[in-house]
């Protein structure tokens, strides 16, 4: 598995890397997430089920610190979630939507990139770009410009770019999607790797396998309505 | 099969909000009134008010007829550019799969959306015309038959745009690159003789006058007329040999700028015209070094993926830096005329050098990827850009200043000075959002809803307001360098705390 170089260690001595209690999002009089809480340490995988609109996303975007909570207590790596903090930002790594690619770089540019924003030096960021693109068998890709990619191909460079930068946590929603099974497998074994690896995964998934075989522990959220 | 668009038609005009023939007419008659009764009359004011010694002496000085020409074929360059983004021959995406890709004849089909297009060069070609013998007519200088056959060679000119706007369309992309690199060199060839002349400016071809005669004239206006309409002509029927691909992909491509546009999002109506990367796979975009040379370098590399893109912005920013620089050594309204020109296409051509800006902006409200935070993307995204545009600029005012003859570093300074402005004018556009609702409060007068005009003033401060510093740099380039210098780094430095604000917005 390709590791990308070392993050800040989190200053936090808790063992869980992920904790929040009693999160709750409402927007004007609409109920996007119902109460949540929960906890995952240092190479646990947090599974987060439920049917659409349960605010399995919403949590997601939360603990990113893309979308500030109504409700509850959110910590990762021990500190509350926001992107102007260098440290949250330094420790946790998601995938929540498309990625948002630059037009004019090639797949592996994109890794290499990445890399380089968060101090390797140009070669290592290469070397670590082409072992992701070969885990998860897409090397061919690598001089491919995003816009001549197929939407499972792009879910899966998304993917790997999540996967390029350091990280301590990693959120995922719905990694599962528009992958083929034998992709889906790769993808398994890619996030069992972080995990064991020491990486905290929370992940959002309607994929029975992917849960089954990656989750230490579940969430079920319940529609808010 | 029959190949008759009389049954589309029919079916078309069936449609419950199908314009009829009365409504036409409405609209014609309209279109026509307001020509008589607003148009008219303004050009003609437009005319008096420019009727004064500088313009006419101008307008009727030996560099004047060789300068139009270069303008012209310029201005041609361009449109076989664009006729390869959106060419004249276009309808929307439903009607080009069902009429052009179907059993009708091609070239039938698109003859009216083409014959709509050319409206637009045929105007652009009068109206400048128009204006021109207006002037000539309100200084006495000529009679309303030479200012006629003025306007007609307008005419002539405005149907050779839009044959030059076909061709673009109709060719493949090497001929259409020759074409473009060909009608280029002639306006060069062209503007070399009034250029090298400009150091004469007070003795020289710019101070001779040469009135053309009215024989010349008229020969220019039907040679232009006949010429652009044996163009017409021949792109006319040649319209059946567009590609269905390329009438497809632009059909598309014009829809969806047009749904941003209407929906007030000009940003995502240009995004639409931006070329895809097809080159330079192989160049190595990332490198080592300093974290400023890794985004600077991975700039430069991304404008050779997009070379026709990449070129056309570097002459236009070029070219603009020459009007830039040209507009401190002339008279009156022709220095402001330089002006917009040089600070227009300095703008347009420095959008094609700052998608990384771009990029940087559309990284907020995402999951942190890249190890800076999106404003300091902006500035080491700035890097590249900055160094290219503010070096074109130099490089244009000093092209001005060694054929101007003078030692004033006006024509050098200014452009320089315009380049920063434009850029973090740039960074500011990137930055903007959606324009918000607040905005769509109407404000009700006697005179109407005057929201529109704050909606429209929203949509045009991209363009405006580097216009404005163009203009604000200009007027204080008399009182030395240290006022341009002082005068542009308030600007960028205005420009820098307003783009900081609207991101926070975006982030907030």
């Amino acid at each position: 598995m390709p590791v990308p170089p070392s993050t800040t260690p989190p200053p936090s001595t808790s063992p869980e890397v992920v904790a929040f209690e009693g999160v709750g999002v409402l927007r004007e009089e609409s109920v996007l997430l119902l109460e949540a809480s929960g906890r995952v340490a240092a190479g646990e995988v947090l599974a987060v089920t439920g049917p659409n609109g349960s605010g399995k996303t919403t949590l997601l975007r939360v603990l990113a610190g893309l979308l500030a909570p109504t409700a509850g207590r959110v910590r990762v790596a021990g500190r509350r979630p926001d992107d102007r903090d260098r440290v949250f930002r330094e420790a946790l790594a998601a995938l929540i939507g498309p990625a948002q690619t630059a037009r004019d770089l090639t797949v592996l540019e994109h890794l290499q990139f990445v890399g380089a924003t968060w101090g390797s030096d140009a070669s290592a960021a290469r070397a670590l770009g082409r072992d992701l693109l070969e885990e998860l068998r897409i090397l061919p890709l690598a001089d491919r410009f995003p816009h001549e990619l197929s939407s499972g191909q792009s879910q899966l460079v998304s993917l790997a770019l999540a996967l390029a930068r350091p990280s301590a946590v990693l959120v995922l929603d719905e990694p599962e999607q528009r992958l083929d099974p034998d992709r889906l497998d790769l993808v398994i074994d890619a996030l069992r790797a972080r995990a064991r690896a020491g990486t905290a995964i929370v992940l959002a998934s309607h994929s029975p396998r992917l849960v089954e075989q990656l989750a230490d522990g579940r969430l079920a959220l319940e529609e808010p309505w | 099969m029959s190949a008759s668009l009389g049954p589309v038609r029919e079916v078309w005009a069936q449609r419950s909000r199908a314009r009829t023939r009365g409504d036409l007419l409405y609209l014609l008659y309209v279109v026509a009134m307001g020509a008589v009764v607003l148009g008219l009359p303004a050009l003609l004011s437009a005319g008096r008010a420019l009727a004064r010694g500088d313009v006419l002496a101008l307008l009727l000085s030996a560099g004047a007829p060789p300068t139009a020409i270069a303008l012209s074929l310029a201005v041609a360059a361009g449109l076989v550019g664009l006729g390869a983004v959106r060419g004249p021959a276009l309808l929307p995406p439903f009607f080009t799969a069902t009429l052009a890709g179907g059993p009708l004849p091609r070239g039938r089909v698109l003859r009216r959306p083409f014959a709509r297009a050319l409206l637009l060069p045929l105007l652009a070609g009068a109206l400048p015309a128009v204006l021109v013998a207006a002037t000539l007519m309100a200084a006495d200088r000529t009679g309303p038959g030479t200012a006629a056959l003025l306007a007609l060679a307008g005419v002539g000119l405005g149907l050779l745009w839009g044959g030059a706007w076909s061709a673009g369309q109709l060719l493949r992309p090497t001929p259409r690159r020759l074409l473009i690199l060909l009608v280029g060199l002639g306006a060069a060839i062209a503007a070399a003789p009034p250029l090298m002349a400009v150091r004469e400016l007070a003795r020289g071809m710019w101070s001779q006058s040469v009135a053309p005669s009215d024989g010349q004239v008229a020969a220019w206006a039907v040679g232009l007329v006949a010429a652009g309409a044996a163009g017409v002509a021949l792109c006319t029927a040649l319209l059946g040999r567009l590609r269905g691909t390329e009438l497809a992909a632009q059909a598309t491509r014009w829809e969806a700028a047009t749904t941003s546009a209407t929906a007030t999002d000009l940003a995502g109506a240009a995004g639409a015209f931006r070329a895809l990367p097809a080159a330079g796979r192989r160049l190595r975009a990332i490198g080592g070094g300093p974290t400023v040379l890794l985004y600077a370098r991975r700039d430069a590399v991304a404008w050779l993926r997009t070379p026709d893109r990449c070129a056309g912005g570097a002459l236009a920013v070029l070219l603009g830096a020459v009007a830039l620089g040209g507009a401190p050594l002339l008279p009156g309204p022709a220095a402001w005329t330089a002006l917009l020109l040089g600070a227009l296409a300095l703008r347009t051509g420095a959008g094609a050098f700052v998608d990384g800006i771009r990029h940087g902006v559309h990284t907020l409200g995402a999951p942190p990827l890249l190890g800076q935070r999106a404003g300091t993307q902006l500035l080491l995204h700035a890097a590249a850009p900055g160094l290219l545009l503010v070096t074109l600029g130099a490089l244009g005012g000093t092209l001005v200043a060694v054929v101007g003859g003078g030692a004033a570093s006006g024509p050098v300074m200014l452009p320089v000075a315009v380049a920063a402005t434009v850029l973090a004018a740039r960074a500011w556009e990137a930055a903007k959002g959606t324009m918000p609702l607040a905005l769509a409060t109407p404000i009700p007068t006697p005179q109407g809803d005057l929201s529109v005009l704050v909606m429209l003033a929203w949509q045009a401060d991209a363009v405006v307001v580097p216009l404005l510093g163009a203009a604000a740099l200009l007027l204080v380039l008399p009182s030395g360098p240290g006022a341009v210098l002082l005068t542009a780094a308030a600007l960028v430095g205005l420009l820098v705390l307003l783009t900081r604000r609207r991101l926070r917005e975006l982030q907030a």
